[in-house]
């Protein structure tokens, strides 16, 4: 059978087109108001979808609200998200896809910690700003000078600080803690240690949960007997409302605060509620304060479906709204070092996240956006939270 | 006493309850292993779309549960039956690698997964304890209902299976076609019937596993795989092709998972399971179990 | 027979030198593309040695990606070793674990040897996870920047490196294909009762093609660490050996270039589907679905089917005259 000496040419001709084509659009796009790239890496699939199911559409709504009301000097934002799957190589990959194929200058991105932990090295080495929604962990602090990443969410010894503070006070001296074996669980249990002796109190038992875990009897069992006042939780939605089952099957009722209300808000709905009556949690958000119900009602309106009224949505709408006025200071959004700075310049921002009257963007040797007196103490009654008295 | 007592009894039965979950779930793919020789990877997936039908009848539909827990099991028994017909018994009749059907079931799971995960958006679909959240209260001891629900239910299956098999002309037909099926065809069985009817059984009993487990801890479209895992090593530990043993070998883990939570640390019962794996895949590979009630010639060639 | 190697061997060539220029006239990220299919591209060519040619079950070869990944990193970071060392001494020693392991795991048949290689991968992964002394644990840890006469290396060294494993990888696997290594590996899995009994060793050349599975494996897993900055252990889990099974399925399981153009599709095709993320999973089970069921000998293994089949289309006449002429 004889080869045909054509089949390779169609394919290197194909080859060649493709090239020459992708090498002319960045000529092509310069020329008429040329839309803004921004990239939007997140989890749309892996254990923390869930979370990003509530918080993408927030991003989504104000990128179309400003490029309604006629973009950023005329240019329009062009969002670009793609999907990371808690997976850190995946995150980086996408950063470098946002930066070289579709020169985007500034990225905003979502949340497990070891995904941002790799992003973060990527800003600094790329020079490439990124915002990020909801990472925890305190390895992305950054202590002096300006950074390249910056997050909304409260660090991990914030949240325990207020936690232990509201523990003291309400003289719950002997906690146990219910955390899970991922790193979230582990970091906040070892801040947990580092900090409760200066409260005056001491953890006299833990249980790390892995994810999925089906039946916590036997843990809460152990929590019961060392005999505990007070339960300090960390961990996920799903492990959550085991724990609360759990609790409810052995029929032990402490006092539990959780130290991340989005996790509560979405546990309450995993089980019945009232396991969950009595129950304290935190956030770094005052969600009756004014600025906070227009957020929710806009994405109510705009999802046409129901809004847990948490932080959650508060974060990601301060993280795109942040993005979005940075690129409105930096003067140049085509200058990634120009936006960075911008990040800093923003002190009549008014957030969603923060207690009353909060303000301003992010600060010089800080890059998240709380402080301690941000922290809000929250009681949860019938799957709702209230702030406590 | 009684302090040791009131240690060991929950131990026990959360081991148990978890086990039998296990167990049942390696018992869904030892009944295709038991008829076609092959290992569904899907197996997992079966049982969350089980859950996903019954979560969607009780939430979106309204029905009462003794209606959605029928109907999920119907979509177990569709879904078993859509694997066989659409990827399964088409690649049989191929000269392949042996290893393709298992590639073609676990294509299926994905597609399932990917499928439920589109129209839930990746959320939970939570499902209410059976009885009420209220535990049970036997001898002073308090037992999630749902873990004593569980095994009562593997118990059933179990026994149900075990009539099936020996005491019906299907069940014979079934363990001649796994034993050998080209002498199965001579004898006038129709082997692809079996097959697709294995299918359909297994995905079943992975229907009442998954919705009897959901209350504990809620589905979401990707959970199917880690419980599919463990009921893989239910098998692998207990035995393989042996249907008690791969239940036994999912009560022995459940057991010893319960102990290392109990008594040692809840952060390292996954690798408690792991390390018993290993061991079991060193001292005696076929399962500590794979003796266990089985008469010469239902063992698998290996 | 020589005629068409000499062309194949051009058409490599080719390939090479124009994968080689693209730096100087393509956007960076295409050029990533191109690293991240070589480096998948050079994992799909040692699993398709063991799993296509010689006809075995290897379910755990992200347990060597992880190893060969992890090692010169480790060393980097602790003892100040340099990649260039610490690639070759990571791919020794994952290939020293593979031939420990080989013992046991090669005798097993069939699912047993699923089982057991799963298994294998699934220890990788847990220990590097739970021994953050050993691998920085569930974090992660940052991959040091390769650095070359006192500076960093920068991207261009390692595009060219890249490039150059993948070329040696495919041309160790197309000789292996010719020769009578390569007869005997198709020998084993067509039959291997039949392979003993014409005097081959079958377990020597079973070892022979899992060590070279591993080795390419660790080698992939040595260039991806520094491609990706970052190594977290959630990378190395059970779905990145099956994806890698998938790829060589998809591409055609006992062709090289079928392991090359399964690992391209599957790599890009996130990067295709950028605007239907949630659909991601949905498509990769369809196109495994439809590859299974549809073309089970893969894309290079059924395209040339197509080809002459639509060959045979237009040529009715030939067939009668051939047939009067005999």
């Amino acid at each position: 059978m004889t080869r045909n000496p054509f089949r390779y040419l169609k394919t290197v001709l194909a080859v060649s087109a493709l090239l020459l084509i992708s090498a002319l659009q960045p000529a092509l796009a310069a020329a008429a108001g040329a839309p803004i790239n921004v990239g939007f890496t997140t989890d749309f699939s892996g254990p923390a979808a869930t979370l990003t199911m509530q918080e993408a559409p927030v991003v989504e709504m104000i990128v179309k609200e400003i490029n309604k009301a006629g973009g950023i000097n005329g240019r329009p934002i062009n969002l670009i998200t793609q999907d990371n799957a808690s997976d850190p190589a995946k995150a980086v990959g996408n950063a470098k896809m946002f930066k070289e194929k579709y020169d985007c200058k500034v990225i905003i991105a979502g949340v497990t910690s070891s995904v941002c932990l790799a992003l973060k090295n990527w800003a600094d080495k790329n020079h490439v700003p990124i915002i990020a929604i909801d990472p925890a962990s305190d390895r992305l602090l950054v202590k002096d000078g300006k950074s390249w990443f910056f997050r909304t969410e409260d660090p991990i010894f914030l949240s325990v600080e207020a936690a232990l503070a509201r523990m003291k006070k309400l003289g719950h001296t002997r906690i146990a803690f219910e955390g899970s074996t991922l790193a979230w669980g582990t970091d906040t249990l070892a801040m947990i240690k580092e900090k409760a002796p200066a409260y005056g109190i001491k953890v006299v038992s833990e249980a790390l949960v892995e994810p999925k875990a089906k039946d916590l009897t036997i843990q809460v069992k152990k929590l019961k007997d060392s005999g505990a006042q007070a339960v300090f939780c960390a961990d996920y939605e799903a492990e959550t409302a085991g724990l609360a089952k759990a609790m409810s099957s052995v029929g032990w009722k402490p006092y539990v605060i959780h130290v991340s209300a989005a996790n509560i808000t979405s546990a309450t709905k995993l089980g019945a509620p009232e396991m969950f009556n009595g129950w304290e949690t935190l956030q770094a958000a005052d969600i009756s304060k004014p600025l906070a119900r227009k957020v929710y009602d806009k994405v109510r309106a705009y999802t046409g479906k129901p809004v847990d009224e948490d932080k959650k949505v508060l974060r990601a709408y301060d993280a795109i709204s942040l993005l979005v006025a940075a690129l409105k200071a930096s003067g140049n959004p085509d200058d990634s070092t120009a936006i960075r700075d911008a990040f800093y310049k923003l002190p009549s921002y008014e957030r969603a996240t923060g207690k009353k009257g909060s303000k301003g963007g992010f600060v010089v040797g800080k890059n998240h956006l709380v402080d301690l007196d941000d922290e809000i103490i929250y009681s949860i009654k019938n799957g709702k939270i209230q702030p406590s008295k | 006493m009684n302090n040791i007592l009131a240690d060991i009894v929950p131990i026990l039965i959360v081991g148990l309850s978890l086990g039998s979950l296990f167990g049942l779930v390696g018992l869904a793919y030892t009944v295709i292993i038991n008829a076609t020789q092959l290992v569904n990877f899907g197996q997992g997936e079966f049982a969350m779309v089980a859950v996903a039908v019954c979560w969607a009848s009780l939430t979106k539909l309204g029905l009462p549960l003794y209606v959605a827990f029928p109907l999920a099991i119907l979509a177990g028994a569709l879904m078993g039956y859509l694997t066989n017909a659409a990827i399964v018994t088409p690649l049989l009749k191929r000269d392949v690698h042996p290893f393709y059907p298992i590639l073609g079931t676990m294509s299926v799971g994905t597609i399932a997964a990917g499928t439920v995960g589109i129209f839930t958006g990746f959320y939970w679909m939570p499902i209410e304890h059976f009885f009420g959240n209220e535990p049970l209260q036997l001898a002073g001891v308090p037992m999630d209902s749902q873990g004593v629900l569980i095994i009562l239910a593997t118990v059933a299956i179990v026994t149900g299976y075990w009539y099936l098999l020996h005491k019906t002309r299907l069940g014979l037909a079934l363990r001649a076609t796994g034993f050998n099926r080209e002498v199965s065809l001579l004898a006038g069985i129709q082997v692809s019937k079996m097959a697709s009817l294995s299918f359909v059984i297994s995905g079943m009993i992975a229907a009442v596993a998954g919705v009897l487990c959901a209350p504990f801890s809620a589905f979401t479209a990707t959970d199917g795989l880690i419980l599919g895992i463990n009921g893989f090593i239910a098998l692998i530990v207990g035995g393989w092709g042996n249907p008690y043993a791969a239940v036994l070998g999912g009560v022995l883990v459940g057991l010893i998972r319960a102990v290392i939570v109990g008594y040692i640390s809840s952060a390292h019962a996954e690798l408690g399971t792991f390390v018993v794996l290993m061991v079991v895949l060193t001292i005696k590979p076929q399962g500590l179990f794979s003796g266990f009630m089985m008469p010469k010639t239902m063992n698998s060639r290996t | 027979m020589l005629r068409n190697r000499k062309k194949d061997l051009l058409i490599i060539c080719g390939i090479a030198l124009a994968a080689g220029l693209l730096p100087l006239g393509v956007a960076e990220f295409y050029r990533y593309m191109v690293v991240l299919v070589s480096i998948y591209g050079i994992a799909a060519l040692g699993l398709n040695i063991f799993m296509g040619y010689c006809g075995q079950i290897n379910m755990g070869s992200a347990g060597f990606f992880c190893i060969g990944a992890y090692l010169p990193t480790m060393l980097q970071v602790k003892y100040n070793v340099h990649y260039l060392i610490g690639f070759p001494v990571g791919v020794v020693f994952a290939v020293l674990v593979a031939w420990l392991l080989s013992y046991p795991l090669l005798r097993l048949k069939g699912h047993a040897m699923a089982i057991g290689t799963l298994s294998f991968g699934m220890a990788v992964f847990l220990i590097a996870e739970r021994f953050p002394n050993l691998t920085g644990g569930a974090d992660g840890i940052t991959v040091p920047p390769m650095t070359l006469f006192g500076g960093d290396a920068g991207d261009k060294v390692y595009y060219y490196l890249i490039l150059v494993c993948f070329l040696a990888a495919y041309l160790i696997c197309y000789f292996l294909m010719e020769s009578r290594i390569g007869r005997a590996l198709k020998a084993i899995r067509d039959d291997e009762d039949a392979a003993s009994a014409l005097g081959i060793d079958v377990d020597y050349y079973k070892r022979f093609a899992w060590l070279i599975n591993s080795a390419f494996m660790a080698v992939a897993g040595s260039l991806f660490a520094q491609q990706a900055g970052f190594l977290s252990p959630s990378t190395f889990a059970l779905w990145t050996s099956i994806s890698i099974l998938v790829m060589i399925c998809v591409g055609g399981l006992g062709t090289n270039l079928g392991a090359v153009v399964g690992a391209a599709i599957m790599t890009l095709l996130p990067y295709l589907l950028v605007s239907i993320q949630e659909y991601i999973m949905l498509v990769q089970g369809l196109i495994l679905f439809c590859i299974l069921r549809f073309m089970p000998d893969g894309i290079v293994g059924t395209l040339p089917q197509l080809w002459s089949r639509l060959r045979r289309g237009k040529e009715p006449a030939a067939a009668p005259k051939a047939e009067a002429a005999s």
